[in-house]
């Protein structure tokens, strides 16, 4: 009998789940087999990107683990340049190649390269001990070479840095006038659009006053844009005019001409805190109040409705109507600039970022939840105005939707592993398909559907290869849950 | 007794008589009075026994004595079985009367034959380890604090040797549990990593169960560490003060009238003024407290631990960095419990309330709070061969996210994922356990069950634990410990944290089922041999991994977790295994073990059953306590453990397997020199300690420098040495 109690009671050990948790939307069907896709490494690569050759057909640079870098054309993954390299920086039009030589005085080669190039590139010989960082204009135009010596310990004794034409057409020393340690877009200088001019903001260790001066990357002349850049929230550049449009605390909005140094004040009431430019106008935070004003200066600043009375602080993007989705948390509230997120009067996001619109404009997706060193957050959809919050999918640290209407998402990212997934999310359905495992992100090829997508290979690295997304299945009903 | 009093007090009549008719004579006695007190301290000793002669009398409570002895020089013997006896001559004077104090030094615990631990005593069923005294206190290799014992324990390994981070038996380190009083306190020592939370002399026993215990724990998938304070001591005030080279601490104990004792005890640590005379830009600071009054069966304690450390920015980023703090690192937790403890009957009862608050902030300032209420009533009613134990136990807690930084104003809220999403939590348990005298004083068995019920967010969980245990006394000289069961736990994180439970409970509970058997000898001289094999299946087990690179082979990490909390759990299953043999002396000048443990962790990893992160199949700890002339006591540690296993990647960089090689052996020794100078009314005792004096490496993993077939472990040469300085009364 007292067994018969015994082996009832081992019968009854148990565990029992009540979970009213789950998120909405089930992830079907099977993943695409990567194993037989090209690659476009050979070892573990760090870092992969897409990159205009020479001949303006598309190439994909791959940083390897050992200091390898590795091009080849995307259509023919066969074509192959292989560089050894001490740091490299890919932009889409070039790849700076870093490399010090072995002399004794320490030089550093930098090869400016673009793949199908069967010449040696632009090579430029520094001569200082130690590169810190180069630091390219989005067309790859021209770079600055900040360099130190790493015999100082004094960041002050970095005191130069090299502003080229990547052509090697043009080159200047320049005085460092700034913290080569600050976070990136804090202090650190950057290009026009078009890489004629580098802005430097004199600010921390010079004698002189901070002011934005444009650094001309084709002669010497340098334009001072009279603006102290102690009280300046925030810069955008009107490539279109040529000026730099500068949000100031102290002064208000004025844009200020690196041609001539001219200014144009748009507002002059001090407080300025924020500005963006959406279709041709200035978007600006002032007092509290949001306000906009046309670029061309044809009429003067208008008072966006409300958006103090319900205590916005700022814009996170603008709909296609010109609506305002803004936060009421500050920039600074949570890391990666993340905060709640409002329409009119509908609080849809509690603390997240990454807002769009969906492309019919009936929907609003973003990642709630992320405020977290890494960004990753829970992919939610709502309809406007005042939808539900719908759970597309968690731990998602990057998502676009396609042409199909579906969300393209990488998700269960909340650490790089082999969990990353790339998952196509239909919301009318309510089902994501499962596209690739083990992929930790993604990039879109230009001119093309597929992606390229970066797989978890080993323990330092991952494979890069070239992914076309499956059509959207007409039903989803006979495929398996996972 | 009586006849005794009525003879002294026929002497001192006949002496007072005597005395009377011949004022001035050489006959008349003299009056001895005075106290006897326990050498090195002020506590008096009740029934000591004074003889001169023919005349003899006994101490009284408050350790005082009267005696009346003819004129001249006596000698007197001084006797208590608990002390070393005196013998002295005193000179008495005729008619005069001579006030005396006399101190017994107390006999060293190996050779009281008086004081014995019994078994039965015991509340919780199960093979355990016990520890107390020097074991607890003078160990070398714990720097005075008796929870670093732990990891000198058969089936305990220490993956990262300078921590007292433990894995018990191939379990996750966040599935032992540790009680204190019956309260479940989130961590054991300041950081994580330095001095004790609990005052060490407070600390009064200490059970290790590394596996198969019976119901009444509950919520724990793998071993428990149950430690116990003393009540007050009864014998009148004590007092103490310790200082060692990072912390101080100080301990009173006193006793009041109505059979009421009080103890007020704790640390604060200073390492933060050391670390601050070398870098400015780093703060720590650590203290605890300890409080306990005792009124017959009912116990009223108070403790709690606070631990702070900020760094300023510019440590990490350089000038250009800017100012300000990164934030802080901050665990505290305060408990206040309530317990009685009554017989009513065949029935024993115990029960008590606790109530705490615990804080816990990782780098950068966010934090979670949590406030609860517990709950524990324990029955125990004994028949002539059977015991029945029944028993609930549990707490309603609240926890909400904070930001303890005062200076970051970016904060990051959900790094903390699960563990900082505001919600209410409770968790309770009821067991019910019968235990049987099968055959009496040879056979027992006890077959019990518990059922638990977890509830935080929208997700509620039920476990049912059953058990049961088998012990049996083969020999007078030989027993036999058995016990299987089933052991579930809630999601736990992999270091116990303040403030860190009751979360992410979608997750589902834990389950380990663990079978053990063990047979003890006990040996001439007091020796003992054991021997455990025992065999752990792990389901569901919140695990952590070493490695955190992504890698082919590994356990990914619950889809359903954000954050941190992601980074570093991972849900698997799987199983260990293994034998653990000691040979142990608790008695004598010699004293100490020799633990043996030979196991194999291994978890189901996506490539197969692979060794666990924390695998160790060889733990060797060797350690001796010697008792020298002069009131020395030296002692020493061997320690010998496998290396960590680590993956090693193919020539690719590639990495289809996992823990394919080993990491190397560590090899410790530790040292300890303890002496002690007794003065009359106190004592002053100096230790001398070195922890790791081999200058042995800590290794716990391996990095990649240009090659991948070359992996380079990564870990440090240490040492640490202390000195301390108590005195007490």
């Amino acid at each position: 009998m007292r067994a018969l109690i015994f082996v009832a009671g081992l019968l009854s050990a148990c565990s029992y789940t009540f979970d009213d948790s789950k998120t909405e939307i089930p992830q079907i069907g099977t993943p695409v087999d990567l194993v037989g896709l090209p690659h476009y490494n050979v070892l573990p690569a760090t870092e992969a990107a897409v990159v205009v050759g020479v001949d303006d057909k598309l190439w994909v640079a791959v940083k390897e683990f050992g200091n390898t870098l590795r091009l080849s054309l995307l259509d023919d993954p066969t074509v192959q340049e292989v560089y050894s390299s001490d740091t490299t920086v890919i932009t889409y039009r070039a790849i700076f190649i870093e490399k010090a030589t072995l002399s004794a005085t320490g030089e550093i080669e930098v090869t400016v390269h673009q793949p199908g190039d069967s010449g040696p590139g632009v090579v430029f010989d520094f001569f200082d001990t130690g590169g810190l960082f180069i630091l390219p204009a989005s067309n790859s135009a021209a770079f600055a070479f900040v360099h130190g010596d790493t015999t100082e310990q004094d960041v002050r004794a970095l005191d130069k840095y090299v502003l080229a034409r990547s052509d090697g057409s043009f080159t200047r020393t320049l005085p460092v006038n700034f913290s080569p340690m600050a976070n990136v877009g804090a202090d650190i200088p950057f290009f026009s659009d078009d890489g004629e001019v580098l802005f430097d903001l004199e600010k921390a260790y010079t004698e002189s006053p901070n002011n934005i001066v444009a650094r001309h990357t084709h002669d010497t002349n340098d334009v001072s844009l009279n603006a102290d850049y102690s009280y300046v929230s925030k810069l955008e550049t009107d490539q279109m005019r040529q000026r730099l449009l500068i949000c100031d605390f102290k002064t208000g909005l004025f844009a200020a001409s690196w041609i001539d140094g001219s200014h144009t004040v748009y507002d002059s009431d001090p407080g300025c805190t924020d500005v963006s430019i959406q279709n041709d106008f200035a978007y600006y935070s002032i007092n509290d109040e949001l306000r906009f004003v046309p670029l061309d200066g044809s009429a003067l600043p208008t008072v966006v409705p409300d958006f103090a009375e319900r205590q916005a602080v700022r814009v996170l993007i603008f709909g296609p109507k010109n609506e305002v989705i803004y936060s009421k948390d500050s920039r600074r509230k949570y890391v990666n600039g993340v905060g709640d997120g409002w329409l009119g009067d509908w609080r849809f996001m509690e603390r997240g970022g990454a807002v769009s619109f969906s492309n019919d404009d009936t929907r609003l997706r973003w990642l709630e939840h992320a405020a977290k060193p890494n960004g990753v957050g829970d992919l939610t959809s709502a309809l406007i105005p005042g939808g539900s919050p719908l759970t597309l999918a968690l731990n998602v640290s990057q998502y676009q939707e396609l042409d199909d209407g579906r969300v393209l998402a990488v998700a269960d990212h909340a650490t790089a592993g082999i969990q990353n997934r790339i998952i196509a999310i239909d919301e009318q359905a309510k089902v994501a398909y499962y596209i690739a495992e083990g992929a930790t992100g993604y990039q879109n090829i230009p001119n093309s559907n597929d992606i390229l997508v970066d797989v978890v290979t080993g323990a330092t690295g991952r494979d890069v290869v070239r992914l076309k997304i499956p059509p959207k299945p007409a039903a989803p009903a006979d495929l398996g849950t996972r | 007794m009586k006849s005794l009093g009525a003879l002294l007090f026929l002497c001192a009549a006949v002496h007072s008589a005597l005395a009377d008719s011949t004022v001035g004579s050489s006959d008349a006695p003299g009056k001895l009075t005075g106290r006897v007190l326990e050498r090195g301290s002020i506590t008096p000793i009740v029934g000591a026994h004074l003889q001169s002669g023919d005349v003899e009398a006994v101490s009284d409570e408050g350790g005082h004595f009267e005696l009346l002895l003819p004129a001249g020089k006596r000698q007197i013997d001084i006797t208590h079985d608990a002390h070393l006896p005196l013998r002295l001559t005193e000179t008495v004077v005729a008619g005069q009367g001579l006030k005396l104090e006399y101190s017994l030094l107390k006999k060293p615990r190996y050779k009281n034959k008086y004081e014995s631990t019994v078994r039965g005593q015991a509340r919780h069923e199960g093979e355990r380890f016990t520890l107390k005294d020097e074991e607890l206190h003078q160990l070398p290799g714990t720097l005075g604090d008796p929870f670093r014992v732990i990891g000198m324990l058969p089936g305990v390994t220490t993956p990262i040797p300078l921590l007292p981070y433990y894995v018990v038996r191939g379990s996750s380190p966040g599935s032992t549990g540790f009680f204190l009083d019956g309260m479940r306190v989130p961590q054991l020592f300041h950081f994580l990593a330095m001095g004790g939370v609990v005052h060490p002399q407070l600390v009064d026993k200490l059970d290790f169960y590394a596996g198969s215990y019976d119901v009444s724990f509950g919520r724990y998938a793998g071993g428990i560490i149950d430690a116990s304070t003393r009540p007050g001591r009864s014998d009148g005030q004590h007092g103490e003060v310790e200082v060692r080279l990072y912390d101080a601490s100080t301990l009173g104990e006193a006793k009041l009238p109505n059979g009421v004792t009080m103890e007020l005890g704790g640390h604060v640590g200073y390492p933060g003024y050391i670390l601050h005379a070398i870098d400015n830009r780093i703060d720590l600071q650590y203290y605890d407290y300890q409080f306990r009054f005792d009124w017959k069966g009912i116990t009223i304690e108070a403790l709690g631990s606070y631990d702070n450390l900020n760094i300023n920015s510019s440590a990490l980023g350089g000038a250009g960095a800017g100012s300000g703090a990164i934030g802080q690192l901050r665990l505290d937790f305060h408990r206040v419990q309530i317990r009685d403890r009554e017989r009513v009957g065949r029935t024993e009862i115990e029960s008590a309330l606790v109530a705490g608050i615990d804080e816990m902030a990782i780098f950068g300032g966010q934090g979670v709070t949590k406030d609860f209420i517990g709950w524990r009533l324990y029955t125990t009613t004994h028949f002539k061969r059977f015991r029945l134990q029944i028993g609930t136990d549990g707490e309603v807690s609240q926890f909400q996210a904070s930001n303890f930084s005062a200076s970051d104003p970016r904060s990051a809220p959900d790094e903390l994922g699960d563990l900082a999403g505001k919600r209410f939590g409770v968790v309770s348990g009821t067991f019910a356990q019968g235990t049987i005298d099968l055959w009496p004083k040879r056979l027992s068995i006890t077959l019990g069950a518990r059922l638990d019920i977890y509830h935080a967010g929208a997700v509620t969980l039920l476990g049912i634990d059953p058990r049961i245990l088998a012990h049996a006394n083969l020999q007078p000289w030989l027993s036999m410990n058995a016990g299987f069961g089933l052991y579930q736990q809630p999601p736990s994180f992999p270091v116990a944290l303040p403030g860190v439970d009751t979360y992410a409970l979608q997750l589902g509970l834990q389950r380990s089922w663990q079978g053990s058997v063990g047979i003890e000898a006990k040996m001439p001289q007091t020796f003992s041999l054991s021997l455990t094999g025992y065999y752990e299946k792990f389901e569901n087990l919140n695990d952590t991994v070493i490695d955190l690179a992504p890698s082919l082979c590994t356990a990914p990490p619950p889809e359903s977790l954000e954050g941190l909390p992601a980074t570093i759990t991972r849900q698997v299953s799987g199983q260990s295994y293994g034998m653990e043999l000691l040979l142990r002396r608790k008695e004598g000048r010699v004293t100490g073990w020799i633990a043996y443990t030979l196991s194999r962790s291994e978890r189901n990893f996506s490539c197969g059953l692979k060794p666990a992160d924390f695998d160790q199949p060889h733990v060797l700890n060797v350690v001796v306590q010697v008792r020298l002339p002069w009131r020395l006591m030296a002692g020493a540690r061997l320690f010998v453990q496998s290396g960590l296993p680590a993956t090693k990647l193919d020539i690719n960089g590639r990495a289809a397997d996992r823990n394919n090689f080993r990491l190397p052996t560590t090899v410790q020794l530790d040292l300890r020199l303890d002496r002690e100078w007794i003065f009359r009314r106190w004592s002053l005792s100096a230790f001398l300690e070195v922890v790791n004096a081999t200058y042995s490496q800590a290794q716990f993993g391996v990095s990649y420098q240009n090659t991948y077939y070359q992996p380079q472990p990564y870990g440090f040469n240490w040492i640490l040495p202390s000195v301390g300085l108590k005195g007490r009364f």
